[in-house]
């Protein structure tokens, strides 16, 4: 069961000792849909991460509200709103491995479950399918988190989110410091159970070319404001909007750009991945 | 944690930022002593007068500075409290035995309450206006002496200064890891203490991993970059005595003269 | 001939932590003066290591490393330290000072140089980085490749003949990666700088004057870029070589021959 996300003109800062924060978050309203794959760029500082950390309260919104499915949450109910939103939003934070602790790493995939009720029994037994789930094998259960590779980590430490059930899973570039082959698994395997169990998925990234291989839709932040919302395609055909809001192209679509201002030819649609460049390359009659 | 405001630094331009560190820590801590010379009304108005001026050249607000003493009002109260009930003498109001509330107790009080927040003042305006890492570059200046006792000034003086480097790095890591585990479920401050102790854990273990990792990481770059300790090594940091400063010293002087001038000779009270 | 800036002479390292094992096996290969040399290879094939055996974090089990024509050992490895320097992957961890500028004197205050001298060191290692603007800026609230440039800054005030890069770019964004990559080669012509960076971005290694293919501790290539994405299929590929392969399989007439980005576009307006 998926869920869709509501804001209502929230706005947010943070507060550290006696110095509070200028607004990091700007009179924002925005509807995120039920079981889509939103990505969210801008330029560091933007309010990005901000944004992920209202849906399930780690940032509370000092005006507006928050509706996440079902629950509301203000800056007044926090405390009932936050626990609620907590078991349906699963969050997985930039080198997501840095929070592991237990001894082992079932026990560190069943603290999720088991911190809103699951019984151990339960627990264990999602600890041995989510394991699977991340492509590792359940022998690793038994062994410390801190036996294991920098890769193998970042998988449990994402089985410990996947073992929460999510229904709405946030990530803050979940692919970060990895070579381009562990970036291409992470991002594949997020994917995948997105598809697989309908979730609402908001996605913080740098990199445009997961924004535009993986995401239904893309939201452009700009100084703790929304500045675009829509599909990939409509974002990265205005080319300088794009430079303007200090972002970059897809690969795929920086070269196409190039290729139509040096031939002076304008391929049949706007290319966002390789496979979508070389089909229009060989559809106009270039390669 | 995010409430203490003691050893914050303040970024700003007042007179009181633009003195030699060197000098705000002996002033500082000649306060403290200086404080003992007062002992009637008006020796204390004076130093609170004195004391008012430096918060009000500092330019941060008087706001910020009663919320630098509010976590340690209750030990301040407390001492104050035992002040004034275990001090006889003067016009007694109240006698419960061996607890007594007298004239000479509530003044005591009073004085003894000024001390404490004089204090915490005082120590307030210079860190919050001294960058932390130029008073390491004066305490390490000011135990320059101890190196003949085959003391490692030095060392120690870098230490404190990489400690002071990561200090705000292990805040923002420990604010990530307190995220990290909310999202996770855990209510930090809920439950009974023996529940309570068991959250820490979660905490603690990556933090202590994380800071061995970063460790490891910073002692490899000193390495490289050819840091060897007991190497003598030249100094990029620089301290600049001027007028300023000297005049800061004499005004110390000044406000000691001032007050003995002024303070009741022999006994407290007449 | 003139002796190559970096030699590497049939050395081997036996590391074994547990079951995470990384060794050096018979590795022999030389970087010449001004060369970038780009190191790829998949995790655990040696590439860290090798890092650390080049700047001395790590001794070699057997064989020999010589840095311009000087021997690396125990003894001269501490002068060596201004011929080579290293950049880590997480910049956070490499700084010590704590203002931009503290931090490009700490390897001039190590080496017990007199201030005047350290002083226009920062300020020309500053300048070539672009960063003398940010001198008084604490560096962990710097942007990821302001943070990069401030590391090489303080590895340039030593007057390096050697950068090696360890995963250098890991941490920034696309956007940065890029503009550090270009502001490197400058860099590099300008101070005829030797640059070994070891990475897993082919973008970058394809910029590389020779890439060198690292394969259980051993060299398994070392050519031109061009050369071995056309031998070597396992390895990722820059994007054009990507698009090249993918309009083979569409049936396209594209050349069988490795391309540059200026090559594919030369062809595609043909």
């Amino acid at each position: 069961m998926a869920m869709q996300i509501n804001l209502q003109e929230v706005t947010a800062d943070y507060q550290a000792g006696p110095i509070r924060s200028p607004e990091i978050l700007k009179s924002i309203s925005t509807t995120i849909k039920s079981g889509s794959f939103t990505a969210v760029v801008g330029q560091t500082g933007s309010g990005k991460s901000s944004l992920l950390k209202l849906m399930n309260g780690l940032l509370l919104p000092k005006k507006g509200e928050v509706a996440v499915g079902e629950v509301t949450i203000t800056l007044e109910n926090a405390k009932q709103s936050v626990k609620e939103a907590r078991r349906k939003v699963g969050m997985v934070f930039q080198f997501p491995e840095s929070q592991l602790f237990a001894e082992t790493v079932e026990k560190d995939i069943m603290f999720g479950p088991m911190n809103f009720g699951v019984p151990e029994a339960e627990a264990k037994e999602i600890a041995l399918e989510v394991i699977g789930r991340v492509g590792l094998d359940a022998s690793i259960l038994s062994k410390s988190p801190f036996s294991l590779s920098g890769g193998q980590k970042r998988y449990v430490a994402m089985a410990g989110i996947l073992a929460m059930r999510p229904d709405i899973l946030v990530l803050d570039e979940p692919d970060a410091g990895l070579d381009p082959k562990g970036k291409k698994e992470v991002m594949d395997l997020i994917h995948a159970w997105h598809k697989e169990r309908g979730l609402t998925t908001l996605l913080v990234t740098h990199d445009m070319d997961d924004a535009a291989y993986y995401a239904d839709e893309v939201v452009v932040m700009e100084e703790g404001r929304i500045v675009f919302q829509g599909e990939p395609e409509q974002l990265f055909a205005d080319v300088s909007a794009v430079h303007q809001w200090g972002l970059e192209l897809p690969q795929a679509r920086k070269l196409q750009v190039k290729l139509e201002q040096e031939a002076g030819v304008t391929l049949p649609q706007v290319c966002l991945t390789l496979d979508q460049l070389a089909d229009a390359l060989v559809e106009a009659g270039l390669a | 944690m995010n409430k203490l405001i003691l050893g914050r630094y303040f970024p700003g331009d007042s007179l009181l930022h633009c003195i030699d560190p060197r000098a705000k820590l002996i002033a500082g801590i000649s306060f403290i002593f200086i404080l003992f010379i007062a002992n009637n009304w008006l020796t204390y108005l004076v130093l609170w007068l004195f004391t008012f001026t430096m918060m009000k050249i500092s330019g941060v607000s008087l706001r910020i500075y009663i919320r630098g003493v509010r976590p340690l009002i209750w030990l301040i109260l407390f001492t104050v409290l035992l002040q004034v009930m275990f001090t006889a003498g003067g016009e007694i109001y109240i006698d419960w035995g061996p607890i007594t509330i007298s004239s000479f107790g509530l003044i005591n009080g009073v004085y003894i309450f000024s001390r404490f927040a004089m204090i915490i003042f005082v120590s307030t305006v210079i860190t919050l206006t001294t960058k932390p890492i130029d008073l390491t570059d004066a305490i390490n200046y000011l135990l320059q002496p101890l190196k003949r006792l085959k003391l490692p000034v030095d060392e120690i003086s870098l230490m404190l200064s990489v400690a002071l480097r990561f200090i705000p790095i292990i805040l923002d890591e420990t604010q990530k890891v307190l995220d990290a585990q909310r999202a996770r479920g855990i209510v930090f401050g809920e439950g009974s203490l023996l529940q309570q102790m068991k959250k820490i854990v979660p905490m603690f273990v990556p933090l202590f991993v994380s800071s061995l990792v970063r460790a490891e990481d910073m002692a490899n770059a000193m390495e490289v970059r050819g840091y060897q300790s007991n190497q003598p090594r030249s100094s990029f940091r620089r301290l600049h005595w001027r007028k300023g400063d000297t005049f800061t010293l004499f005004a110390m002087v000044l406000l000691s003269v001032i007050l003995i001038v002024l303070r009741t000779e022999g006994h407290h009270f007449h | 001939m003139s002796t190559p800036c970096v030699n590497v002479e049939n050395v081997f390292f036996h590391y074994n932590l547990q079951k995470q094992e990384e060794t050096i096996a018979d590795l022999s290969f030389t970087a010449e003066r001004g060369e970038w040399l780009a190191v790829v290879g998949h995790n655990g094939s040696g590439k860290s290591t090798l890092a650390s055996l080049l700047v001395g974090l790590r001794a070699p089990s057997s064989g020999s490393i010589y840095i311009n024509g000087i021997e690396l050992t125990e003894e001269s490895k501490w002068e060596l330290r201004s011929h080579i320097g290293l950049v880590f992957q997480n910049p956070e961890n490499q700084f010590i000072g704590t203002t931009v500028k503290d931090d490009v004197a700490f390897a001039l205050e190590n080496q017990n140089m007199p201030y005047h001298e350290m002083k226009q060191r920062v300020n020309r290692a500053l300048e070539m980085v672009g960063m003398s603007r940010y001198a008084d800026h604490d560096p962990s609230r710097l942007s990821g490749g302001q943070k990069q440039r401030v590391a090489i800054a303080g590895l340039l005030a030593l007057q390096p003949a050697i950068i090696v890069l360890d995963e250098a770019m890991v941490m920034l964004d696309p956007k940065s990666r890029q503009e550090f990559m270009h502001f490197l080669h400058d860099l590099r012509k300008q101070q005829q700088l030797t640059i070994i960076s070891i990475t897993h971005d082919m973008n970058e290694a394809e910029a590389a004057d020779r890439m060198l293919v690292l394969q259980k501790g051993s060299v398994k290539e070392i050519d031109r870029p061009a050369q071995i994405f056309q031998r070597e299929d396992w390895l990722d590929v820059p994007f054009i070589e990507a698009l090249r392969r993918k309009l083979k399989e569409r049936g396209s007439a594209v050349p069988d021959q490795y391309m540059t980005e200026q090559e594919m576009m030369r062809w595609l307006c043909r």
